[in-house]
């Protein structure tokens, strides 16, 4: 097992070294393939931070208008029995004032000159999961049916919007990177069968003085693991460049904006499958270039 | 050691490379396979080899009916055949040395015992100390001798020999002849086919003649 693996890395190194040029170009295309799924995964993952953190904050704020404890309890009322209502709190216009003044303090003087306090009375309501548009545009009418709401806010649109901008991100760079993993494997099988038929001769005599089968296909199983370890090792340093070359540039803007902190690069568990998962498309590959006996 | 009963082999319908050839070769015999050229020798050699498989008949060698190996079972055979070719078929790119121990290093032999084992074999071909050579830096009599060694790192118990002195010029060929007939004294079953008439008389050998797919003569 060892002389056959051995015989196959030195006869695949030779052979790599050989056809230098295609083999580039094969570690080009998996290098794309893999940058362009590694990309899709990585967006992914921190959009995904950012649609938790919207989710885990209030979706709708209702501000009321200045009025009684009955407009109060009746918007309260609504509140509790919407079925599209997962919690709700009232934030009252001293604590609401008291939150501006936290969360803004640059513009705190600005509402420390005025004599009333211009912040109105608020609930911020969180949603339940798989509420529809529908339910919210329901409970927003019943809300205004009291007379007691001055505004509504809805968080919930963007949120709406980042998941089907995400959900179309994924599904298009999915579909882009599987096409370049087919182009990738046609390309990759094509080089190792070219391999494969310079050295029919000398493969043929071999398979007849008794070689195993897994002895003529092991180098070429070898060599396409090869092009493909060095296709996805270099499609994940670039990878590991590109983000951080704009995670310096937007990173933390969009991590202060949305509250996630700074982006993240893919778990190394996800880069481990990546160039696993590489491997064994140069593998196969490989197997399938060397198949047919000699 | 040899089996071959009603054996025949088509490539087209209608046209016999071999048809009912029967023949036998015992242990330890010497065999010259002759007949002119597209008499089916080369065919006869390819379907010992399992590199073909018969259109009928039955191939029996030591004991083992070819048509009933599996497709492992005829690389372990074939491991046990020393082949030798025309065109000698060694790997240039590698030395003597390589092309001999090749296959027995993949098949786990160890590398202490497959070196002295090639060397004594490169001694017993006449060729001791050129196991660093390439192939392409010996004359034909010398490479086709490193094929010999090649087929006998194995100590096979049948050599089976396409035209080896097709290349050679009668000199070299009778040196190639007199290495198989030593092989063969040592208990080794040779068969060589060969239409060189004069060195079939030469070494006195048994005969099969083979004309048109049909064992016409057996001497």
């Amino acid at each position: 097992m060892i002389a056959l693996l051995r015989y196959s890395i030195g006869e695949a190194s030779l052979s790599l070294a050989r056809g230098w040029r295609s083999s580039v170009l094969a570690m080009a295309i998996i290098a794309a393939a893999v940058f362009i799924a590694g990309a899709v995964l990585l967006v992914s993952i921190n959009v995904d931070r950012i649609l938790e953190r919207l989710a885990a904050t209030a979706e709708l704020t209702i501000y009321l208008k200045s009025g009684t404890d009955e407009q109060r309890t009746a918007v309260a009322g609504v509140l509790s029995s919407h079925r599209s209502v997962s919690s709700s709190n009232f934030v009252g216009a001293d604590a609401a004032l008291a939150r501006f003044r936290r969360e803004l303090p640059e513009l705190a003087a600005l509402v420390g000159t005025l004599e009333e306090n211009p912040l109105p009375s608020a609930f911020d309501v969180r949603l339940r999961d798989g509420a529809t548009d529908a339910d919210t545009r329901s409970l927003v009418q019943a809300l205004q049916a009291t007379g007691a709401v001055e505004d509504v806010r809805y968080d919930r649109r963007i949120f709406d919007r980042l998941s089907d901008g995400l959900r179309i991100l994924r599904q298009g760079g999915f579909i882009l990177a599987a096409v370049i993993v087919l182009a990738a494997i046609v390309t990759i099988t094509s080089v190792l069968r070219l391999a494969y038929l310079t050295r029919r001769d000398e493969t043929a005599v071999l398979f007849l003085l008794g070689m195993p089968p897994s002895a003529i296909r092991g180098p070429f199983v070898v060599e396409g693991m090869l092009q493909t370890l060095a296709g996805a090792l270099a499609a994940v340093l670039l990878l590991w460049a590109a983000f951080g070359a704009v995670n310096a540039q937007i990173g933390p803007e969009v991590g202060q904006a949305f509250g996630t902190g700074a982006a993240v690069f893919l778990p190394r568990a996800m880069v481990v499958i990546l160039v696993v998962a590489s491997v064994l498309v140069g593998a196969l590959a490989g197997l399938v270039a060397a198949w047919k006996e000699p | 050691m040899i089996e071959v009963h009603s054996l025949s082999k088509s490539y087209r319908p209608g046209v016999h490379a071999l048809a009912d050839v029967s023949f036998t070769v015992d242990k330890g015999e010497f065999v010259f396979l002759t007949g002119p050229s597209g008499a089916g020798k080369s065919t006869l050699l390819r379907l010992l080899l399992r590199a073909d498989r018969p259109t009928g008949g039955d191939i029996i060698v030591n004991g083992r009916n070819l048509a009933r190996m599996s497709a492992s079972q005829v690389q372990a055979f074939r491991r046990t055949v020393g082949t030798v070719f025309q065109d000698f078929k060694l790997i240039p790119r590698k030395t003597v040395y390589d092309n001999i121990a090749l296959l027995p290093r993949l098949m786990g032999e160890a590398e202490s015992l497959l070196r002295r084992r090639a060397l004594q074999v490169l001694a017993e071909v006449g060729l001791a100390g050129r196991q660093d050579d390439l192939p392409l830096t010996l004359s034909g009599g010398e490479q086709q001798r490193v094929a010999i060694a090649r087929a006998l790192v194995y100590d096979p118990a049948l050599i089976l020999a396409d035209e080896p002195t097709g290349n050679l010029d009668p000199v070299l060929s009778l040196e190639v002849m007199s290495l198989f007939r030593a092989i063969n004294a040592r208990g080794t079953t040779v068969l060589v086919a060969t239409h060189d008439r004069a060195l079939i008389r030469h070494l006195g050998k048994r005969v099969i003649t083979l004309e048109h797919g049909h064992v016409t003569e057996t001497i």
